[in-house]
């Protein structure tokens, strides 16, 4: 596990039995990266790494920059400094739409779903940049494996799902791409406990089915508890990272972030 | 004979089209307490949120606030007797600062004493760094916390939060939590919706739990959770790894 102190790793900490990360293992590195909305500069240097087929997650304050992360991968704000590479390939300054094609699919936060459209319309809307019919068709099998409850309700307006339902809707219109790097922000954002329980298995189901996962959330401790790799951030700086179950134990996280004493 | 306390809500029903969202749906809030409402997404409980605060009539049925009837008044009415509340989808004024914000809901006090009142309540919710800086630029968490910083700001007799904590970093919301209970030592009352069992079994005095629009339980909070109706509808694993 590693403290960051001014944007670098604090030394003495466990850096040199960290595994090594060499170009292939990691899916998505991003080093240094500043991104502001209009002049107020919000990242102020952050560096993370999500590896192949992992589940990494990102917590902390209110303010402290997550969805930013999220935001400026998927090219939605001004990125001002440093670098974003996806499967090697730089991607800081793309269009979104690219990056979409690129192989990255999006959870927003706030389960927003097309409330006026059916269920099937709101996968087909996921899968608009799929040319291929048949791959359309099997993406949309994948997702109804996953979501048999979609399955279910596939006529039924999207805006008449109860919220758990809608979440999942969410997902699966991210997973109709095939999208080799998953980014949810937020996936249990006010949801019962009965739900929350059902989407962190779903997240767990995606991630053995070979999808990485980037998540942000605030139910931080069951968010650690799930994910391989957790980074604090913490006033757009990186705070701390290591294995999630490390940093669910660790006295200054649990103090300063978990809201445990 | 008891206080009748300060909101009775009786036999109230609202339909939308042919879905019956609140279905006779009765349960009173005692002065000074903190009462929670749960169910599962769906139920109904934003419904009552927006019955009760005036947001549109109940089709049928009586809202009563100190003793008034208030059922179909509108929600400025409302508010001006005291009973204000918080949205679960976030509603600030985004082309204001975090401060203007905040004094739109002043009390009318002198424009220095409601000043010090508005810094004083971002201060405890952590925004006082970004007093001067536009809503429209705070994150999700952000906006919730000044939401829930500006309901207070009037000095209510009554407060519905809506999922306040939905959003919210764990820290900060135990000062959240922490804020609720010492404004009601104040004298204000609340009912939350919320969906963390931890905080709502320590915090409430009783919940009332809606499944699809009716009450299928009431009481307090550690009846309700071996209550078997709410555990199935609710809590699914939840309640097993709370028993253990």
């Amino acid at each position: 596990m590693g403290e960051w102190v001014n944007g670098k790793m604090r030394k003495g900490t466990d850096a040199e039995t960290a595994p090594e990360m060499t170009e292939d293992s990691v899916l998505l590195g991003i080093r240094n990266l500043c991104a502001a909305y209009g002049k107020v500069e919000i990242l102020h240097g952050v560096s993370l790494d999500v590896r192949r087929g992992t589940l990494t997650c990102i917590i902390g304050p209110n303010g402290a920059g997550k969805s930013t992360v999220l935001k400026s991968v998927l090219g939605q704000l001004r990125v001002t400094d440093g670098s974003i590479r996806f499967d090697g390939r730089e991607i800081r300054g793309r269009a979104t739409h690219k990056i979409v094609r690129d192989g990255i699919g999006v959870v927003p936060q706030g389960r927003i779903v097309f409330s006026e459209m059916t269920v099937d319309e709101n996968l087909d809307m996921g899968g608009y940049t799929v040319e291929d019919p048949a791959a359309l068709r099997r993406a949309r099998e994948r997702v109804f494996a996953l979501f048999p409850r979609l399955a279910e309700r596939r006529g039924q307006r999207a805006g008449t799902l109860s919220g758990g339902e809608q979440q999942m809707l969410a997902m699966g219109r991210a997973l109709m791409t095939g999208p080799a790097l998953v980014l949810m922000d937020e996936p249990s954002l006010g949801l019962s406990p009965l739900f929350v329980d059902m989407i962190f298995e779903k997240i767990g189901e995606m991630k053995r089915s070979g999808m990485t996962i980037l998540m942000v959330e605030q139910n931080a401790a069951r968010a650690l508890a799930a994910s391989d790799h957790g980074y604090v951030l913490d006033l757009g700086e990186n705070r701390f990272d290591g294995p999630g179950q490390d940093l669910l134990s660790n006295p200054d996280v649990k103090r300063l972030y978990l809201g445990e004493r | 004979m008891t206080e009748p306390g300060i909101l009775q809500v009786r036999h109230v029903f609202k339909a939308f089209g042919g879905l019956q969202a609140l279905s006779d749906v009765s349960f009173s809030v005692p002065r000074r307490g903190i009462v929670g409402l749960i169910g599962p997404n769906g139920s109904g409980k934003t419904t009552l949120f927006n019955a009760v605060s005036g947001l549109f009539p109940p089709d049928r049925g009586e809202i009563v606030l100190d003793g008034r009837p208030i059922a179909g008044r509108p929600a400025w009415t409302v508010a001006r007797r005291g009973l204000v509340r918080t949205f679960q989808v976030i509603r600030v004024f985004g082309q204001m600062t975090a401060l203007e914000n905040m004094l739109v809901a002043a009390p009318g006090l002198d424009a220095r004493a409601e000043k010090e009142r508005a810094l004083a309540l971002l201060d405890r919710v952590g925004l006082s760094r970004h007093a001067r800086e536009y809503a429209a630029d705070f994150s999700y968490g952000m906006t919730k916390l000044l939401e829930f910083a500006r309901v207070l700001m009037p000095g209510p007799s009554l407060v519905l939060l809506d999922e306040p904590a939905a959003g919210v970093n764990p820290r900060m919301r135990e000062t959240l939590w922490s804020i609720v209970r010492e404004s009601r030592e104040a004298g204000t009352t609340f009912v939350i919706i919320e969906h963390d069992m931890n905080v709502m079994m320590t915090l409430c005095e009783r919940l009332t739990v809606l499944n699809y629009g009716e009450v299928i339980a009431e009481g307090p909070p550690e009846e309700v959770r071996r209550n078997k109706d709410v555990v199935e509808a609710y809590f699914g694993k939840t309640a097993e790894r709370a028993e253990r």
